[in-house]
């Protein structure tokens, strides 16, 4: 066997190996976890279009006492951006030749383009409103525009289909070809740019933060009486890696150093600890493998629980070097084996059928997490029975005292000869428990995962004050098999979009056929126009044009059919930045109809319901949704594995003994929720995944309570040396700054701990406790 | 964050309407005018910045070369020194706007349409900085040359920046206690003049408020 096995697992490793090398795909999109997320490849990708977008963006505002010093930094800023190379589509100031072309570009089609608003007023042959538009332009006091662009476009219709373009931008207004708003005696002018980079690379956020600390002291030295301030997920990302690399550090440190001098007091040896760590690393090589070849990628939440679930087995290698401490010489590896195999094997089988629950659910991240960790635990398992007792010998002779010394403590605590204590602790401990659950709140916004440091926080908030600007979360995403269908569909969406304006439910919209209008949608503005050419003359010559400025604007409509700005011309020439739209491989097309300032989504999203290729998404919402639902899904697996480990532990013990075996972790698991509530730590899926690893080990701890005959000092040492690993692996994440792993720490701290308090309740009732003697001996 | 990436491409086009036309040199003598203005005439400016309210009527007469005839419309305004410029046109078409530091804006509940301009908000604050004769803000746009004219005095601007000199190759302001006459000298030889009478520092009380108030 323990030839096989190597065998085995050497062929493990190199198809592990292999699959390492052909580069593994990890999945990061957390709605993939949820069943029935969105399957819809389209979709998906318009997603992750906009989460590109999103995090590709950063802004800096130079902020100054005068216009010209804010101005002046802003240029000096864009420079040294362009500079770094770090980034792409910088925008400090206007580019006039870009606007050219743009003008150019469209002024062949002039006559099939129409703002939203004008198509309305031909449409419905509202002539005198256009008219009066021509003379208040012309009355106002200042020029808007001059007598070339008039002599082009007499009705304007031309000038309003371009400024459709420039949407407002908060509170920034265009000066000198800068953005720039006053706001509290002091003038602020934006730079933005796209990275040129992953906000997730490490490599990229290093450069990144150069560049910055390199902007910042160039600013102070050139302009001292600017300020800097910028926002962007690069700067959260950045920070991010900043505080993990400190955490990991620290926390990590902390947790190496405890696990070492566990293991030098407690076998007076480090060898354990490697030979411990051998059955969870093969465990981790053969659930990744498993979970590859069944799946074909890995979800980031999987290997993160999972290798936490597989943690298990490093519990096995522990009850077993716990025996051969206590018992050496006297015991032989072998027997040491045979000693914990029972509750080895009883606590594998139990995970195992346990896990089956999640199977059930159809989300495939909890499948993944399932197959990970059942995979996992067999193979570890594997590697104690096969290997341990082969060995090469250990000079672990003596144990450390102070451990069973604490471990007696325990059991005697609850062995004592008072009858009504352990009830009485019992109730004591639910009582407080379901204080401490009532006292509890949930939490399911993706917002308070975000661990931003509380600068960013502030400069973040600082930017919305200023520029009125705020990130967006909330867009359609307009399908359809051709680009005239999603810009037909995406006009009708447009249409109501508009109404939706007009009542106040927002501020603005951005979609594509604001630039590219479908061939429809031009060729029915052609046909108002042309329509209307008559009443259009009489009111051209009232405003008193001269003739050949009228008659070069009846020329334009003299065709019965207009000319067309196709898609794929419009496409090519890159009038846009290429945010917005996607061709999928399959030849389907989307795009992304982004919404600002939304003051009633309900609405808006009521007049849009039902139609055809139009879908809504609010990332915020979208994740804190899914985040939510599979925090219960959690929550109603847990309570199902709990179900099916009572009935094999009723199959084994009977119901009375199974329920005293069950009971120790269900009630850990409770408290830990319960000091959640206590201390105001509200309740994430990241405690629900926590209890499952309470679960996983817990169960463990009182399954060799239950199967241990006799020497019991014994297991609770092992159990002892679990907790302390499992709380310096899991336990120390408690003191972390990042919302998701304090809830994961925290959870596992309490209720490992409990757990071990109460695992001794597990033990068989006719047991006598062993005495201290046993093990002066 | 991301409307801006789109806004640069309004902004780009504003820049091109900017350059569609052609400077021509206004009909102010800027040879024979002086750079530095003489005392009388920076007195009178003074004095013109001290003035808190001011209302008045104005004609506009725009002569366009597209158009058969020159467009005249007419008016009246409020000037504020810390609120800006009420202006409300009454004929051929009845319209009024906000004009000041935030640019030029349509008054609220008036039937005026918005001003349909790119270039409305530098403008706009360029217009009211006339109106207030701050000289300091319009120096950083402005080369600006003085004249005298007796008890009367003629101020010329000419655009230091050539993006403004894309749209305006130059202002001609006459004054006296007040201002008379802007003249604004587009491209291609357009001119805007706007004439103000009855000017007086005489307000009801609350008129001015009631005007600029009612916009916040």
């Amino acid at each position: 066997m323990f030839y096989g096995w190597s065998i085995l697992v050497a062929a493990l490793l190199a198809v592990a190996a292999c699959f390492v090398l052909r580069g593994i795909q990890v999945d990061t999109n957390i709605l993939n976890l949820l069943p029935g997320a969105e399957r819809d490849p389209l979709i998906v990708a318009a997603i992750e279009k906009h989460s590109g977008n999103f995090s590709r963006n950063v802004a800096f505002l130079i902020s100054a006492p005068t216009e010209t010093d804010s101005q002046q930094a802003a240029l000096r800023a864009g420079q040294l951006a362009r500079e770094s190379g770090l980034f792409t589509e910088i925008m400090d100031r206007v580019n006039e030749s870009q606007g050219a072309g743009l003008y150019r570009f469209y002024l062949p089609y002039r006559a099939s383009l129409l703002s939203a608003q004008d198509s309305r007023l031909l449409a419905q042959h509202e002539y005198g409103r256009l008219e009066n538009k021509v003379l208040n332009a012309i009355a106002a006091p200042v020029p808007g525009f001059n007598a070339s662009m008039l002599e082009q476009d007499p009705l304007l219709l031309y000038t309003r289909f371009l400024s459709g373009f420039a949407p407002q931008a908060g509170r920034l207004k265009l000066h000198n070809g800068m953005l720039t708003a006053e706001h509290d005696k002091f003038y602020h002018t934006l730079v933005s740019a796209m990275i040129e980079g992953d906000a997730f690379a490490l490599d990229y956020q290093e450069k990144f933060q150069q560049f910055y600390g390199n902007l910042a002291a160039t600013l102070r030295n050139e302009y001292p009486a600017a300020t800097l301030t910028s926002v962007g997920m690069i700067h959260n990302t950045t920070a991010g890696t900043v505080r993990a690399k400190r955490e990991i550090s620290a926390i990590s440190g902390v947790s190496m150093v405890g696990l070492v001098l566990l293991f030098v007091f407690g076998f007076r040896s480090l060898k354990p600890l490697v030979y411990a760590l051998i059955p969870m690393n093969v465990g981790i090589a053969a659930a990744f493998v498993a979970c590859i070849a069944a799946f074909g990628s890995i979800h980031i939440m999987t290997l993160v629980f999972g290798t936490s679930l597989i943690g298990v087995c490093m519990d096995y290698a522990l009850h077993f070097f716990s025996e051969l401490a206590y018992h050496r010489p006297t015991l032989s590896p072998r027997h040491c084996l045979d000693r914990i195999l029972p509750g080895m094997t009883l606590g594998m089988i139990t995970s195992v059928v346990g896990y089956t629950a999640f199977y059930t659910t159809g989300s495939p991240g909890l499948q993944q997490m399932a197959l990970f960790s059942s995979t996992g635990l067999i193979a570890a398992y594997c590697c104690v029975v096969f290997w341990f007792p082969r060995l090469p010998a250990l000079k672990t002779t003596g144990a450390d005292n102070t451990s069973a010394v604490l471990s007696q403590k325990i059991l005697a605590f609850w062995d004592h000869g008072n009858k009504s204590r352990t009830p009485l602790a019992l109730a004591a401990i639910t009582l407080v428990t379901a204080v401490g659950i009532g006292l509890a709140d949930v939490d399911d916004n993706i917002r308070s995962l975000d661990n931003s440091p509380s600068r960013l926080h502030t400069d973040s908030l600082r930017f919305q004050d200023i520029t009125g600007i705020s990130p967006s979360s909330q867009f359609f995403v307009v399908t359809g098999d051709a680009p005239e269908a999603v810009l037909e569909r995406e006009e009708k969406l447009a249409d109501s979009l508009n109404t939706a304006i007009a009542s106040g439910y927002l501020r603005e919209f951005r979609a594509t056929s604001n630039y590219i209008p479908s061939a429809a949608r031009q060729r029915a503005n052609y046909q108002a126009a042309r329509a209307g050419i008559e009443t259009v003359a009489a009111a051209l010559s009232r405003i008193g044009y001269q003739p050949e400025v009228i008659a070069r604007y009846r020329a334009l409509y003299a065709k019965p059919e207009p000319e067309i700005l196709d898609f794929e011309r419009w496409h090519e020439a890159k009038i846009v930045p290429d945010l917005q739209w996607l061709e999928s491989a399959s030849g389907k097309y989307a795009s992304l109809v982004y919404l600002a300032g939304v003051e009633n989504i309900e609405p808006v999203l009521a007049a849009a319901r039902g139609m055809e290729g139009v879908r809504y998404i609010d990332q915020v919402e979208g994740i804190s949704n899914a985040l939510m639902k599979y925090r219960q899904l959690t929550n109603k697996m847990v309570l199902a594995a709990y179900a099916l480990i009572l009935l094999i532990l009723t199959w084994r013990y009977g119901f009375k003994r199974a329920a005293s075996v069950l009971l120790p972790p269900l009630l850990a698991a409770a408290s830990a929720f319960a000091l959640c509530g206590f201390i105001g730590q509200p309740l994430t899926l990241f405690n629900s995944l926590a209890i499952l690893l309470v679960l996983g080990l817990g169960i463990d701890y009182t399954i060799f309570m239950a199967e241990t005959r006799g020497d019991r000092t014994v297991t609770m040492v092992g159990i002892l040396y679990s907790t302390v690993t499992t709380v310096l692996a899991f336990g120390l994440l408690a003191f972390s700054g990042t919302p998701a792993l304090k809830s994961i720490g925290i959870t596992v701290f309490c209720g490992i701990t409990m757990t071990l308090l109460l695992a001794p309740l597990a033990k068989p009732d006719n047991d006598n406790a062993p005495t201290m003697n046993q093990y002066r001996a | 964050m991301r409307k801006i990436l789109l806004q640069r491409l309004g902004a780009a086009l504003i820049y091109f309407m900017a350059g569609a036309a052609a400077a021509e040199a206004p009909a102010f003598d800027y040879a024979t005018a002086a750079k530095e203005p003489a005392p009388e005439i920076l007195s009178s400016i003074r004095k013109m910045q001290d003035v808190e309210l001011l209302r008045g009527e104005f004609k506009q007469r725009k002569n366009l070369k597209i158009l058969k005839q020159p467009f005249l419309s007419n008016g009246w305004f409020i000037f504020s020194r810390n609120d800006g410029l009420y202006w409300e046109i009454t004929e051929p078409l009845p319209g009024a706007y906000l004009i000041g530091k935030k640019g030029i804006r349509p008054a609220a509940g008036s039937s005026g349409t918005s001003v349909d301009s790119p270039f409305a908000d530098g403008v706009g604050r360029m217009f009211s900085s006339i109106m207030g004769a701050r000289l300091e803000e319009l120096e950083s746009y402005f080369d600006i040359y003085y004249r005298s004219l007796g008890s009367r005095w003629q101020l010329g601007l000419k655009p230091r920046n050539s993006r403004i000199a894309t749209f305006m190759s130059g202002i001609e302001i006459t004054g006296g206690r007040y201002i008379d006459t802007i003249r604004i000298v587009e491209g291609g030889g357009d001119t805007t003049e706007i004439t103000f009478t009855a000017v007086t520092e005489e307000l009801p009380d609350g008129l001015a408020s009631r005007y600029f108030n009612a916009q916040q």
